[in-house]
C-alpha cells in the first residue's frame, strides 16, 4: 500500500514549460523507476505534443497529427519506434529491451508509458536519452530516476546524451 | 489578580524543579539552545527594503519619488535585400534625480549577437560523439553570425564627438561635465547592424524568411536605449545575457522608418502620414474600422497582400510615427502583410485593436487575432486602468511571443491546407492575450525585467488567465489554476529557485516566473483574500505604479495596505522560498457521549485543579480507542437521553432560543498535519453518509502557534463518511492522497495499464 502510493507520486513530475512563454523552450521529462517487487522498470516520458509531432514528421516524413482527430492509425507504432531509438537503457552492462505500453494526453503534453522486465540486482544503470535533440539544438531532456531507493535527476542535452548511474 | 501572579510564579518554580529533576535523571539530554524569531508569520522587516521618501511603507511612490526621462528622434532604414538596419537617433535625457550624473549608460542589446559576445561563453559544452555534417560545420567551421551594433559616431548637441566606453551590451557615455539634477543633455548616435534570421540565429527580433523569398521583419532592441537610473539600482546596467529582459526609461518618440515602398507596416505609436502610405481605398476602410466595435474590418485584404508579395519594389517609402510616454519601440514590416482593425469601447477611451499577418496565417488570424486583442484590452482595463495608448497591435510571427509598447509578435498559423488544431488555435490565442497584456505589465507598470522576470510575467500571466476565461469559458488554460503548479512545486528542490531570484538564475523559467506567481495571485484571489479585497488591492497597485517603476516590495506592500490582509507569511513562503503546500489529515477520532466517567476522567477534577468550582455533573466524551470505551455508548447522541442536559436546556433557554439550538449527534476530533513548509488555510469538506457535504475553512493563522499540527472538533447531525481536504484543489497541495479520511487505496498507473 505505502509502496504503491510512493510510485504514483513519482510518476507525476515537473510541470513542463508551455508555449505561452516568451520564447519556446524545448524540454521533455522522463521518470524511470525500478520496482523490484514487480520485477519491472517503469518509464514515463512527458513530451510536448507539438514538438513530438514535428519530430515524427521529420524522422518518418509523415504527418502524424498527434492527439488530434486526424491522428493517423500508425501513430502508436511510430512513437514506439521513435522512443525505442531515443531512450535506451543499459543495465548491468546489458542493453535492455523496452516495451511501449501506451500514451495519454494531458493538456499539450503527451505522456508515454514504457516498461522493461528486470529482476536482478542493479549495479550499473546507463541511460541514453536523445528525445528531439535531432530537431532542436537546445532540447533539454530531464530524467528523474528512482532506482534501489536512490533518487537522482539529470539533465541530458544534444551534447550530453547519456548518464551512468552506479550503485 | 495577586493570587494568580502567586500561582503562576509557584507554577514556574514547580516547572523548573521538574526540569532539574529530569536533567539529573537523564544526563545526556541537553538543554536546548535559544533561537531567533522563526515564526512563519513574523513580519518581513528582515528581507524587505526599508521604506523611505522614494517608496513608502504603504507601497506607493513617496514624496521624493522621481524617474528619469529619455526622448528619442530617430531615422531608421531597413535594407531588406542586404538584411541590414541603419539608424541615427538624437536622445534628450532629463536628469530628474537629486544627484548629478558623471556618465550615462546606454544599452546596446544587439551586442549580445556580436562576435565577441560573452553570452555563448557562459554555457557549458561537451564533445558530442556523433554530429551531422551540418552540425559539425556549424559548430566547428563557421565563424557565426555577427549581429552586433556598429557605432559610427556619438556626438554632443554641438556636433562634437563624445567619449564613450563599450562594455559588452552596455555603453558608458563619459560626460564632460556632470549632468546636474533638473538638467537635460542631448546627444546623437549613428549605427548599423546585420539583421538576424531569428529562426536560425534565435532572438526576439529579426526576420522570418518565406519560401517565396519574402521576409517578415519583427524589429526590436534595434537602437541604443537609455538604461534606467533609479533610487533602487542606481544605473541598471546589468548585462543583457539573453534571458533577463529589459529595464527602460519612459519618453516620447518620433521615429521615421524607411522600407521598400511595397511594404505594409505597424509600429509603436501613432502613424503620422497614413494618407501617404495607405491607398485611398485603405484609408476609407481604416476610417470605417475606427467606428466599428463588433468585428474587425479588413484594411489590407488577402488579395492585396498576395499581389504585393509577388513584387519587390526598388522604391522606398517612409513611415512616420509618434509615441508619447512609452518605454520602448517596436517595428514590424513586410510586403506580405494583410491588416485588420476594430475599435474597442472602454469606459473612457476607444483604442484600436489591430492585427497584421501574412496570408499564411489565415483563416485563423482573420477570425481570432483582433478579437483576442479587444478582449485583452477590456479585461485588463477592468482590473487595472483604461488602456492609455491609442492602439494595440498583434503581429503574426512564427516561433515568437514577444511584447513591445502597443505592438507584439505572436506565433500560431494553420497548416498549409488551412486547417488547424485546437492546440494551435488556443496556443495562438493564449500568446496574443499574453503579449498584448504585457502592455500593462511591464510597458506601463514599468517593473525592472532585467532583475525580476516574475514582476511582469507573473502578474501578466495571472490576468491572461482571467482574460482567457472571459474570452472562452472552456479555454484550456494551463497557468493559473492551483493544481497545475503542483508538479513543479513538488519537483526536485535542486531544480527549483524561489520566485524572488534574478531573471538569469532561474531553473524552469516558465514555472518559476510565469506559472507560480500567477498561481499565487490566483490563490490569494480565490481562497485567501476573496475577489473584492484582492481586485481592489491589485487595481490600486496598477494605478499607483502606472507609468512608474515599481519594485517587488511596492507590490507586496500595496496588496496588504489596500486590503487589511496581512500577507507577509504568504509572500515569504510563496515568493521568497521554495516551500510547498502539503497539509494532511493525520488522525480522526470519533467521540461518543457518556455520563459514566472513565478511570482517568474520574480524576479529571483533581488533575485540572478544579477543586472548588465546576463540580459537575459532567457529560463525558470518550473515543473508541480508549480501553474503557463502553460499546453501549457507540450511537448517535440524543439530548433527550441525557437527563442533566435536558434539564439544563429546559431551565436556561426560552422556547425561541430552544428552537435555534443545534442537535449534534456525532463528534469528531480531527488532527491536521502540515508536512510542507508553506502555510495555507485548511479547507475541510465533510461528506456525510447521505451524500451531502459541509465546508469549513480555517484561516492560515491557525498555524501561528504550532507550525506542524492543529486540531479541530466537528459536531455534526449526520454521520461523516469521508473527510476531504482541499476538495476543489485550490491550494496547490502537492500530495492529495493524504488529504482524505478514511485513507483511500492508491493504484500504480502501471498496474492499471497492465490489466488492460
Amino acid at each position: 500500500m505505502k509502496n504503491k502510493y510512493k510510485i504514483v507520486l513519482l510518476l507525476t513530475v515537473f510541470t513542463l514549460m508551455t508555449s505561452f512563454a516568451i520564447h519556446k523552450f524545448y524540454v521533455s521529462v522522463t521518470q524511470i523507476d525500478y520496482v523490484p517487487k514487480k520485477q519491472r522498470i517503469e518509464i514515463t516520458s512527458r513530451i510536448f505534443i507539438d514538438d513530438l509531432d514535428k519530430g515524427l514528421k521529420n524522422k518518418y516524413s509523415k504527418n502524424v497529427y498527434l492527439a488530434t482527430k486526424k491522428e493517423i492509425p500508425e501513430a502508436d507504432k511510430l512513437i514506439q519506434q521513435y522512443l525505442e531509438e531515443k531512450i535506451r537503457l543499459v543495465v548491468n552492462n546489458k542493453p535492455l529491451k523496452l516495451q511501449y505500453i501506451s500514451k495519454e494526453v494531458e493538456d499539450d503534453v503527451l505522456i508515454c508509458y514504457l516498461k522493461a522486465s528486470y529482476s536482478e540486482k542493479i549495479t550499473t544503470f546507463e541511460i541514453f536519452n536523445t528525445i528531439l535533440t535531432e530537431m532542436f539544438s537546445d532540447q533539454k531532456n530531464i530524467v528523474h530516476t528512482d532506482i534501489n531507493s536512490n533518487k537522482k535527476s539529470v539533465l541530458l542535452t544534444y551534447s550530453e546524451r547519456s548518464t551512468l548511474l552506479e550503485f | 489578580m495577586k493570587k494568580s501572579i502567586l500561582f503562576s510564579s509557584l507554577l514556574a518554580i514547580a516547572i523548573s524543579f521538574t526540569s532539574v529533576a529530569q536533567e539529573v535523571k537523564t544526563e545526556e539530554k541537553k538543554r536546548e539552545q535559544g533561537h531567533y524569531n522563526e515564526n512563519k508569520f513574523r513580519q518581513m522587516y528582515d528581507i524587505m527594503a526599508t521604506p523611505n521618501m522614494f517608496r513608502t511603507a504603504s507601497g506607493a511612490p513617496g514624496p521624493a519619488y522621481y524617474q528619469q526621462k529619455a526622448d528619442y528622434k530617430m531615422d531608421i532604414e531597413i535594407d531588406e535585400k542586404n538584411q541590414k538596419l541603419y539608424g541615427n537617433e538624437t536622445v534628450t535625457y532629463y536628469n530628474n534625480s537629486p544627484e548629478a550624473l558623471e556618465y550615462l549608460w546606454v544599452q546596446l542589446d544587439q551586442n549580445m549577437r556580436a562576435q565577441n559576445s560573452k553570452t555563448p561563453l557562459v554555457s557549458n559544452q561537451r564533445i558530442a560523439p556523433a554530429l551531422t555534417p551540418e552540425k559539425f560545420a556549424k559548430e566547428f567551421m563557421e565563424s557565426g553570425f555577427d549581429g552586433g551594433f556598429n557605432i559610427e559616431y556619438l556626438k554632443d548637441k554641438s556636433g562634437k564627438p563624445m567619449s564613450y566606453t563599450v562594455n559588452q551590451t552596455m555603453m558608458r557615455i563619459n560626460l564632460a561635465t556632470p549632468l546636474k539634477p533638473g538638467d537635460k543633455t542631448v546627444f546623437s548616435i549613428k549605427w548599423w547592424y546585420n539583421i538576424n534570421n531569428y529562426q536560425i540565429d534565435g532572438g526576439r527580433s529579426g526576420f522570418e524568411l518565406f519560401p517565396d523569398g519574402n521576409k517578415l521583419f519583427v524589429i526590436a532592441q534595434f537602437f541604443p536605449r537609455m538604461a534606467v537610473y533609479s533610487d533602487v539600482e542606481g544605473w541598471q546596467n546589468m548585462q543583457f545575457w539573453g534571458r533577463g529582459e529589459f529595464a527602460l526609461t519612459f519618453g516620447d518618440y518620433e521615429v521615421n522608418i524607411t522600407v521598400p515602398a511595397d511594404h505594409m507596416m505597424e509600429a509603436t505609436g501613432e502613424l503620422q502620414n497614413r494618407k501617404e502610405v495607405y491607398t485611398s481605398e485603405q484609408m476609407k476602410r481604416w476610417n470605417l474600422a475606427q467606428n466599428t466595435f463588433d468585428k474587425p474590418v479588413l484594411i489590407v485584404t488577402q488579395a492585396e497582400a498576395e499581389a504585393a508579395a509577388k513584387g519587390f519594389s526598388d522604391k522606398k517609402k517612409t513611415w512616420k510615427y509618434k509615441a508619447e510616454n512609452v518605454r520602448d519601440f517596436g517595428i514590424s514590416t513586410s510586403r506580405k502583410f494583410m491588416l485588420d482593425a476594430m475599435a474597442v469601447q472602454l469606459k473612457t477611451v476607444k483604442p484600436m485593436a489591430i492585427s497584421i499577418y501574412p496570408p499564411e496565417a489565415n483563416p485563423l488570424w482573420g477570425e481570432y487575432s483582433t478579437r483576442a486583442v479587444a478582449q485583452t484590452l477590456k479585461t485588463y482595463s477592468k482590473h487595472t486602468f483604461d488602456y492609455p495608448y491609442p492602439k494595440a497591435v498583434s503581429v503574426s510571427a512564427e516561433d515568437q511571443g514577444m511584447e513591445y509598447p502597443m505592438i507584439c509578435w505572436n506565433y500560431g498559423r494553420p497548416d498549409t491546407d488551412g486547417t488547424y488544431t485546437d492546440r494551435i488555435k488556443y496556443g495562438m490565442l493564449g500568446v496574443i492575450i499574453h503579449e498584448v497584456g504585457h502592455n500593462y505589465f511591464p510597458m506601463i507598470v514599468n517593473s525592472d525585467e532585467r532583475q525580476w522576470t516574475w514582476m511582469d510575467e507573473g502578474l501578466n500571466t495571472f490576468l491572461e488567465y482571467l482574460t482567457e476565461l472571459e474570452f472562452d469559458k472552456n479555454f484550456p488554460t494551463d497557468r493559473g489554476p492551483a493544481a497545475k503548479i503542483v508538479s513543479y512545486m513538488k519537483g526536485n528542490q535542486n531544480y527549483i529557485a524561489p520566485i524572488m531570484s534574478n531573471s538569469e538564475n532561474i531553473f524552469q523559467f516558465g514555472s518559476n516566473a510565469y506559472g507560480k506567481p500567477a498561481t499565487g495571485l490566483n490563490i490569494l484571489r480565490e481562497t485567501i483574500m476573496g475577489h473584492e479585497l484582492f481586485d481592489h488591492a491589485f487595481k490600486t497597485y496598477a494605478q499607483r505604479w502606472k507609468f512608474k517603476h515599481p519594485t517587488p516590495e511596492d507590490f507586496f506592500r500595496t496588496m496588504e495596505d489596500a486590503s487589511a490582509v496581512d500577507l507577509d507569511w504568504f509572500w515569504r513562503g510563496w515568493f521568497y522560498s521554495t516551500d510547498y503546500v502539503d497539509i494532511a489529515v493525520k488522525e480522526v477520532k470519533e467521540y461518543y457521549v457518556s455520563t459514566e466517567p472513565t478511570e482517568k476522567l474520574k480524576n479529571y477534577k483533581v488533575r485540572t485543579g478544579r477543586f472548588t468550582y465546576d463540580n459537575g455533573p459532567f457529560l463525558y466524551l470518550v473515543d473508541e480507542s480508549n480501553v474503557e470505551f463502553n460499546p453501549a455508548t457507540k450511537k448517535a447522541f440524543n439530548m433527550n437521553e441525557v437527563q442533566m442536559l435536558e434539564e439544563y436546556v429546559a431551565k436556561n433557554y426560552t422556547a425561541e432560543e430552544k428552537a435555534k439550538l443545534k442537535a449534534p449527534k456525532f463528534f469528531y476530533e480531527v488532527e491536521f498535519e502540515k508536512l510542507g513548509g508553506m502555510i495555507m488555510p485548511i479547507l475541510v469538506e465533510l461528506q456525510f453518509e447521505d451524500g451531502s457535504t459541509e465546508n469549513h475553512e480555517f484561516p492560515a493563522q491557525i498555524w501561528r502557534m504550532n507550525n506542524s499540527t492543529s486540531k479541530r472538533v466537528f459536531a455534526t447531525d449526520k454521520k461523516v463518511a469521508k473527510i476531504q481536504l482541499d476538495s476543489k484543489l485550490e491550494t496547490a497541495d502537492i500530495d492529495v492522497e493524504n488529504n482524505v479520511w478514511p485513507k483511500a487505496e492508491v493504484k500504480s498507473k502501471f498496474d492499471e495499464l497492465e490489466k488492460i
